[in-house]
């Protein structure tokens, strides 16, 4: 009787592996190339981040599969167009379809034809193969780098190509802090990177994975200078490690090659690491010997602050650098790395500080000149140079400023005394980048002044050493609090070389794992290199940093929950939701404490052992 | 509430003017019966049923029907005669045990009907529009819409007996004289226009005292039926007497207690289902599921516009087939 009865839709498999389907591509609000809805099926339950597949047949014959993603769920009463309707319909007075919409943004159409699906095609969740060819996995050529697992523990992968430089670098990780869990997230992608099998076979032939190496600057707290310790909290939580299986890790650990550096004790002059979560035996106490202070023209990195460069303090640092490199000398029998800087020098002795700064200086007696061995002496210095009445050697060291700018300037540096101070002295060591894989550099109890002057020295010193070398062995920086060291604005060498490293660093292999609260803040270089766009839970007010991210998924980064991030990545058209799994690693004392007993127990065991071996006390 | 007044008063129809008025009884009119009451010993009264719970098993059918062009045939001789193509839709609205309301057996049908007996056959139009060749005996003008309207008719009593079979009280649209076969099932005529009076002057007077939710006595019509009148809802002060009143028809056959006890379940349960004014042009007394049902069926009519275009393009090959033959 009837021609254009509506189909019945319903009593389907329900979506299940073994009958994907879902629903049909919606043909009331019609499709286009980048989105379309699927109406459900009844028994059917679909979520946020599910990836679809749909196969149209084109006129002619051709078969195209359009595989998208859930960007948003609807659910409505057809039928009723009040508001009030929905109790009659509920009070069961009206008749009313219950009719719940999936939308779809397009991810990618194979093979690539820029077509809209066909409105009423069954719509199937995309499992196994199809998985994989949504998220282009097959494209993945090089090599590709779980980067967590999607909303139903699936892995999601990121393409090599454009983690390790070849193709593109950096890590963006953007976020509210305490709740975006930004450092967790870089802490992840270092594990999988150096800990796991699959990372290391990822990072190149067998040298250049050896000689990888990563310097994360631990910026709150003691809370890194743990991560060589299991995490008490990990084994009460099984679904992380269902996770990390996922993640292709099936014993999930600490971190085994690490080493750990903190600022030496303040008011001591050796070189115990002030430390007190830890054995100060764990940690490495760091900092520059006034002749590598010198050398490596650490002095710029005095002067970072806001405010230094906006007027000729710069200048004067520039000139002052210089002239010491021309008057450093080693001082004679003097304790490792205590220079002597002479009152003269011959006049035909370069300027250019590079060549200067490879010459190996000669060693004078102290009587020579102005002894240095820490940065309370650099200051004498200064003062003293700065307040002679010799107007030669005031142009040579000064240059042609007025006597305020040079008081301003000496002001500042005396204002650096006591942050600086204890990183420069006679016998420290920076961090090397020898004996392990992982160089965790504690900042966090530095003032900014401090801070900045060691990320900036030891950035500096990683990009030197970087020069010339190649793509390869690979240099991974995690730095939180970008805006700290590259503001939005201004002008420092700190923010200069940040800026280099972003656009130049990954032809060079140094690759930058960055994470801010608000991209906004940053010189918008570096998250504009950044190939891995990461986001978790962000500030609703920031919405116009991060474009990457589609209207709703900002509006629904506003609300996400720890350990949900989104992922944005080049060969992915769309961000992708994931999550990571909790870490097996500490991440704060409180999460190692319980283990550290373990340690003593441990410990003490050994000491019996060997004592009643040995019949003596032994130390350890 | 709109009791008959002492003193002169007006009132507001209720129907959206398109709709017509929904009394239309003036006290001359000729086709007025005076029906005798067949409850309470011959005296008529108001009853109030008394709530006995949810409605359950509880069903509303209704249908609609549409003349997507009007045809002309003119044959060999000259002689032209008129027909149509048309389409009709019935369904149900069922209120089962548990779920939501849901539109149930809703199906559409599409026919060419000339009149003078003449058959019309068209092909099939690839868009999927299909229909039926009909043909009524009938020369008058009228004789092929009222045949669309007889296969609505048909279509309803279909899905009625169908309902009423599997022990639905089934709440029919319109009057009941089109249900063939529930001689004795509780099916229940709902009558919204009161086109002339049907009881002794008396009795009708009473009528507009009922409140909502209140039946008056059952009076038997043409011997066929038993009817009575109740008031669904609540049309507004500024609304006439009969506003919100409707009459409920159920078969004689099934005896006088059968229909005493379907009516005064329908009178418990119907007053739920009255629209509001907001919602519906016939307020109160086009029923929620009712109108909801029609609005669904007209949906399933398909475009009106795309009927009629391809009645054309069938018309168009009809008769390029006929000359080709």
């Amino acid at each position: 009787m009837s021609d254009q009865d509506g189909g019945a839709v319903g009593g389907r498999g329900g979506g299940s592996p073994a009958d994907p389907r879902i629903g049909l591509v919606d043909g009331a609000s019609g499709t286009n190339s980048r989105d379309f809805r699927v109406v459900l099926d009844t028994d059917v339950t679909v979520q946020l981040d599910e990836l679809i597949a749909v196969r149209t047949e084109l006129p002619g014959g051709a078969n195209v599969t359009h595989y998208g993603i859930v960007t948003e769920l609807l659910s409505r009463f057809e039928g009723a167009d009040l508001p009030s309707d929905t109790a009659r319909v509920v009070n069961r007075v009206m008749p009313a379809e219950h009719v719940r919409l999936a939308e779809v943004r397009v991810l990618r159409v194979v093979p690539e034809l820029f077509v809209a699906p066909n409105a009423g095609s069954a719509a199937m969740r995309a499992v196994g193969a199809d998985r994989a060819m949504a998220l282009f996995e097959d494209e993945m050529k090089r090599g590709k780098l779980p980067v967590g697992v999607d909303m139903g523990g699936e892995p999601v992968y990121a393409d090599m190509r454009f983690v390790d430089g070849r193709s593109g670098g950096h890590f963006s990780i953007s976020g509210i802090s305490g709740v975006a869990t930004k450092t967790s997230y870089a802490l992840y992608i270092l594990y999988q990177l150096l800990e796991t099998e699959t990372g290391m076979a990822l990072l190149g032939s067998r040298a250049e994975r050896e000689n990888v190496r990563a310097l994360v600057f631990n910026t709150k707290g003691e809370d890194l200078l743990h991560i060589d310790r299991p995490n008490s909290e990990f084994p009460g939580r099984p679904h992380a490690r269902t996770q990390w299986r996922a993640l292709g890790v099936d014993n999930p650990g600490p971190f085994r090659s690490v080493r750990l550096y903190a600022p030496r004790r303040p008011g001591v002059s050796g070189t115990v690491p002030g430390v007190k979560s830890r054995d100060t035996a764990d940690v490495h106490a760091y900092g520059w010997t006034p002749e590598r202070f010198i050398r490596d023209q650490l002095l710029q990195f005095c002067f970072t602050a806001e405010d230094d460069r906006s007027t000729q303090v710069g200048f004067i640092e520039q000139q002052f650098r210089i002239q010491l490199l021309r008057h450093l000398r080693r001082l004679e029998g003097g304790r490792t790395g205590a220079v002597v800087i002479l009152p003269t020098v011959p006049e035909d002795t370069s300027f250019d500080p590079d060549r200067l700064a490879a010459k190996e200086p000669e060693s004078v007696p102290a009587g020579a000149g102005h002894v240095i061995e820490d940065f309370g002496d650099f200051v004498d210095f200064t003062e003293k140079m700065a307040n002679r009445d010799d107007d030669e050697a005031l142009k040579a060291w000064f240059g042609r400023t007025q006597s305020g700018t040079r008081q301003a300037y000496l002001r500042r540096l005396l204002r650096l005394r006591k942050h600086i101070g204890p990183l420069i002295g006679c016998g420290l060591e920076p961090v090397s980048s020898e004996n392990a894989r992982l160089h965790v550099v504690d900042i966090s109890t530095l003032h900014d002044d401090a801070q900045r002057f060691v990320v900036g020295s030891l950035l500096d010193g990683v990009w030197r050493e970087k020069q010339g070398t190649g793509r390869v062995p690979l240099r991974f920086v995690v730095l939180d609090e970008l805006n700290k060291y590259a503001p939005t604005k201004g002008f420092s060498p700190l923010r200069e070389l940040l800026v280099d490293i972003a656009e130049r660093g990954r032809s060079l292999g140094v690759l930058l794992v960055g994470a801010q609260q608000a991209a906004s803040a940053v010189a918008p270089a570096l998250p504009r290199n950044a190939s891995l766009k990461v986001a978790g839970r962000l500030d609703a007010s920031e919405a116009d940093a991060y474009r990457f991210l589609s209207s709703a998924l900002r509006e629904r980064a506003s609300r996400f929950m720890p350990g949900t991030m989104v992922l944005s990545q080049p060969i992915v058209p769309e961000p992708i939701p994931l999550r990571f799994p909790f870490p097996p690693f500490a991440t704060n004392p409180d999460e190692a404490e319980a283990n550290e007993t373990g340690d003593r127990e441990r410990t003490e065991a050994i000491r019996s052992n060997l004592a009643a071996m040995s019949g003596q006390k032994v130390e350890l | 509430m709109n009791l008959p007044a002492s003193r002169p008063f007006i009132g507001v129809e209720p129907f959206d003017v398109s709709h017509g008025a929904g009394f239309r009884a003036d006290e001359e009119d000729e086709h007025t019966v005076e029906c005798r009451v067949v409850e309470d010993g011959g005296h008529f009264r108001i009853h109030r049923p008394t709530n006995a719970g949810p409605p359950v098993h509880l069903g509303f059918v209704d249908g609609v029907r549409r003349t997507e062009a009007h045809l002309t045939h003119t044959g060999a001789d000259g002689e032209t005669i008129t027909g149509l193509a048309g389409a009709w839709g019935a369904g149900a609205v069922l209120i089962g045990p548990d779920g939501p309301a849901a539109i149930r057996h809703a199906e559409i049908g599409r026919a060419v009907i000339f009149s003078g007996g003449q058959q019309v056959r068209l092909r099939p139009h690839p868009g999927g529009w299909r229909w039926l060749s009909l043909s009524v005996d009938s020369e008058e003008s009228h004789a092929a819409s009222q045949h669309l309207q007889r296969l609505m008719r048909d279509t309803e009593a279909d899905i009625a007996d169908r309902l009423v079979a599997e022990g639905w009280l089934v709440v029919f649209d319109g009057p009941l004289h089109g249900i063939r076969h529930s001689r004795t099932a509780p099916v229940v005529g709902y009558v919204k226009t009161h086109h002339r009076r049907t009881l002794a002057v008396e009795h009708w007077q009473i009528v507009p005292r009922l409140a909502v939710g209140e039946r008056t006595s059952l009076f038997v019509m043409m011997d066929e039926r038993y009817a009575c009148y109740i008031r669904v809802g609540d049309a507004g002060p500024w609304a006439g007497p009969w506003a919100g009143i409707v009459r409920l028809e159920v078969p004689a056959s099934s005896g006088n207690d059968q229909a005493v006890a379907t009516v005064d379940r329908a009178a418990r349960w119907l007053p739920a289902f009255a629209s509001a004014p907001h919602r519906n042009a016939r307020a109160p007394v086009n029923l929620t599921p009712v109108a909801a049902l029609e609005e669904h069926l007209h949906h399933m009519l398909g475009d009106s516009r795309l009927a009629l275009r391809a009645v054309r393009e069938a018309v168009m090959q009809h008769n390029r087939d006929e000359e080709a033959a």
